[in-house]
């Protein structure tokens, strides 16, 4: 190789070697720039990364959004370099009821620009701008330039004030939005992706808070309603109680005019003497039952109520109710009619206390709706299962959009609150004919009158449907039985004294539990009568006392009571009783009891 | 395609035919012949030394792809040793194609677009694979698995059952090996 070829040769090497040398510098130069590139974008992750971290572990602490907003907008403009931010709320949190300013700003201490005092009013929210679109899109939007949007007044006065460029997000629960909150800078800015990627994420996290708080806010709404319910409760006991203790106390003094008007009807008296005493011992009665009624109104009310099924005369308690009311009718100028169809005399077993207070409802809220000189017509008809009735009336008559609402407990027509009354007697009938298998209705007649109607089931009656068996003469109780009778009241004492004379029985009478128990002790007695609400010792414990240290000697202990529910008297049979004589006290019971076997014992003995 | 593999390829060239060679195949292809492993770059840059290398050795592209597969493997293992330490023989190397190798290309690259294999073993006992890529390089995926068969130093029956280039959906091959030999040294 001549020195010639050599040179060449070099050069050619020299210039490859200077070619590889370039080859690598370009690569390490790409090299560089990638990796640099890579770390930036790492670099930005990362503090993506940290921002999302601060504002998910403020959302997790943090319970009242409007914190959670304040602290997100700072972290937010701190990571952005963004020198406003702002919080838009739906009004009244409510979705759907537009946005208005929460009043959130950053900086939270400068607050009047032209473009802070502008973003409080709400018309200054138009379409096109950014919140706005936030909020139908339900995403991040980033606006680049906001002289792009110079038709938005409310970017002109974002310009005026010196800002640039914006982007908003909203707080999301589920798909609604909750918020939004809206940045600007001083600069124009391309949008970044990762950063509207990350505020999206951001917009359940925050979301979460008011999610959260929502909760909170309902359970207090819970809390109080809870509260409110207990103090009606409350309030629905103590008026039952009152209720209870009203109507104990005016049956006793009742019973005792029932008691000694039934002794006087013993008495030899003239027949208009007679006719004023059973006027005296009906309307008592039926005072009596509706007493009954109020009570158990209450325990319909509690849910607790069950018919008290007895055996009576269905077409004799129609006739003496219309012969009650016709009078008063009358007084009012209206005619009250009755017109009984297929229902006979003879005893049939239902509640005649609240087939009574249903029928009397009906025909008071008749003669109320019913002009003078028209009539009110009592209609009774037996059906399959029991008996119809219907109350016709002269009146107009219920709009046919308020018959259902008028049986509600309260509820109650215009021409109804005019005429007074509580709204309640409509819906103890419901109460009534649901608990007798019936139904209850507002419709007109064939001719077109206001009929109200109600039906319930009658059931066979127990004692074959004859009277006769309660009649115990007075001669078949043998002379001198020694009878032990603890009351407490006077006049009830009284009507024991009165009601058991012509038995000729040796009675004694003590005032509670603790002396009838003493007497026991002392003496024997054929039959005892107990009380059941006396001071010291009541009636129930007394029988128990009895029966646990054997005072009674055979002797049958029966409880002397008003509260005639089934539940009470299984309470007193439970404690000991044999039976219960229910006040008024009926004379022919009473004989029943005084007489010797084989005498039926009372039927609620059994 | 990664800058990686164009990487691989110049080492592969260089330890067989030393650099001047590799400065050929540049001149001849008219690619810029700079490649750093973090970079990406045209498929049809990789194709051209390809196509360079095939003149110069009066070889077709599938046996230049083979052989740069099959020289590959050494200078893959010095890089990524891990990649091998990992595996107990070649099958086991082949089988963690998908689940260890191409993971970690991603981890180092994001964004590559590894090619999938389908592995499953039939009935007699070979692994089949299918091969499923845009870029029609089964014959350097041959040339993988037969450089990591020495690199364990096994020997590999490799058959290319059917081929996208036949008119394929895609590419399978089915393969067996023999027992290693002890390995004396690293390679």
């Amino acid at each position: 190789m001549t020195d010639e070829q050599a040179a060449v040769a070099g050069a050619t090497e020299t210039r490859r070697l200077e070619q590889r040398l370039m080859r690598e510098r370009a690569a390490r130069r790409e090299a560089e720039t990638i990796a640099e590139a890579v770390t930036r974008r790492l670099f930005d992750q990362q503090r993506r990364l940290e921002l999302m971290q601060a504002v998910a572990t403020a959302a997790n602490y943090m319970d009242d959004p409007a914190d959670a907003y304040r602290f997100s907008i700072e972290r937010i403009c701190e990571h952005t370099g963004c020198s406003v931010g702002h919080v838009w709320v739906m009004a009244d949190d409510q979705p759907d009821s537009g946005l208005v300013s929460a009043g959130i700003w950053y900086p939270a201490s400068s607050s009047a620009t032209p473009f802070h005092s502008g973003s409080t009013m709400p018309h200054l929210i138009p379409e096109m701008s950014l919140p706005h679109r936030v909020l139908v899109q339900g995403r991040a939007i980033w606006s680049e330039d906001l002289t792009r949007e110079a038709d938005c007044p409310r970017a002109r006065a974002a310009l005026s004030s010196g800002l640039r460029a914006g982007f908003a997000f909203p707080v999301l629960v589920g798909d609604e939005v909750a918020a939004v909150l809206e940045f600007f800078q001083s600069r124009v800015a391309p949008a970044d992706e990762a950063l509207l990627e990350t505020l999206d994420r951001m917009a359940s996290i925050l979301g979460r808070v008011v999610e959260r708080h929502r909760g909170i806010v309902r359970l207090q709404q819970n809390y109080e309603l809870a509260a409110q319910r207990d103090a009606a409760e409350q309030a629905s006991q103590a008026k039952s109680a009152f209720l209870a203790v009203t109507s104990h106390e005016v049956r006793t003094p009742l019973n005792a005019v029932l008691g000694l008007a039934e002794a006087l009807g013993r008495e030899s008296l003239t027949p208009s003497q007679k006719e004023l005493n059973d006027g005296i011992l009906e309307a008592g009665g039926m005072l009596l039952r509706l007493l009954n009624a109020v009570l158990d109104m209450s325990k319909i009310e509690a849910g607790e109520a069950v018919p008290l099924l007895d055996d009576f005369d269905l077409a004799t308690t129609l006739r003496s109710i219309v012969s009650i009311w016709k009078p008063r009718a009358l007084d009012l100028g209206i005619e009250l009619r009755l017109e009984v169809a297929g229902i006979g005399p003879g005893r049939v077993r239902s509640d005649q206390g609240r087939i009574e207070q249903c029928l009397i409802n009906l025909i008071s809220n008749a003669i109320k709706f019913t002009p003078p000189n028209a009539e009110v017509i009592l209609r009774a008809s037996s059906t399959e299962a029991g008996a119809r009735f219907e109350v016709i009336d002269g009146g107009v008559g219920v709009p046919e959009i308020d018959r259902d609402r008028i049986f509600r407990p309260f509820e109650q027509t215009q021409a109804g609150r005019k005429a007074g009354g509580a709204g309640l007697g409509l819906s103890i009938c419901v109460g009534n004919t649901r608990m007798l298998g019936g139904d209850i209705g507002t419709d007109r007649d064939e001719l077109g009158r206001s009929r109200f109607w109600f039906t319930c089931d009658l059931l066979p009656c127990e004692e074959g449907g004859g009277a006769a068996t309660e009649e115990v003469a007075v001669s078949e109780v043998p002379r001198g039985l020694r009878v032990l009778a603890a009351e407490d009241n006077l006049a009830n004492r009284r009507v024991l004294q009165v009601l058991l004379a012509p038995a000729e029985v040796v009675l004694t009478l003590v005032e509670d539990g603790a002396q009838a128990v003493e007497a026991l002790r002392g003496a024997r007695f054929d039959l005892i009568l107990m009380d059941v609400n006396m001071p010291v010792m009541g009636g129930v414990e007394a029988v128990g006392l009895i029966r646990a240290d054997g005072l009674a000697n055979g002797a049958p202990i029966y409880m002397l009571t008003a509260n005639a529910f089934v539940d009470d008297v299984e309470r007193y049979l439970a404690a000991g009783a044999d039976g219960v004589v229910t006040k008024p006290i009926n004379v022919a019971e009473l004989f029943r009891i005084l007489a010797p076997a084989p005498s039926a014992p009372a039927a609620k003995a059994n | 395609m990664k800058g990686v593999v164009f990487n691989l390829l110049e080492e592969a060239v260089d330890r067989a035919f030393g650099p001047d060679t590799w400065d050929g195949l540049i001149d001849a292809s008219g690619v810029s012949g700079a490649y750093t492993s973090l970079g990406n770059y045209p498929d049809e840059e990789m194709e051209a030394l390809v196509a360079a290398a095939s003149e110069a050795l009066a070889l077709d592209r599938n046996q230049v792809l083979r052989w740069f597969g099959q020289n590959a493997i050494p200078v893959l293992a010095e890089l990524y040793p891990g990649f091998f330490t990992g595996a107990v023989d070649a099958r086991n190397f082949v089988e963690g194609i998908n689940h260890i190798i191409h993971a970690e290309v991603r981890k180092l690259y994001p964004g590559a677009a590894c090619p999938h294999f389908r592995l499953h073993a039939d009935s007699s006992g070979d692994l089949v694979m299918d091969y499923l890529s845009t870029r029609n390089m089964c014959a350097l995926a041959q040339g993988f698995v037969e450089g990591a068969g020495a690199w364990y130093r096994q020997s590999v029956d490799f058959r290319h059952v059917q081929c996208t280039q036949d008119g394929h959906s895609h590419c399978t091959f089915a393969m067996n090996w023999s027992a290693p030999e002890a390995r004396t040294a690293a390679a």
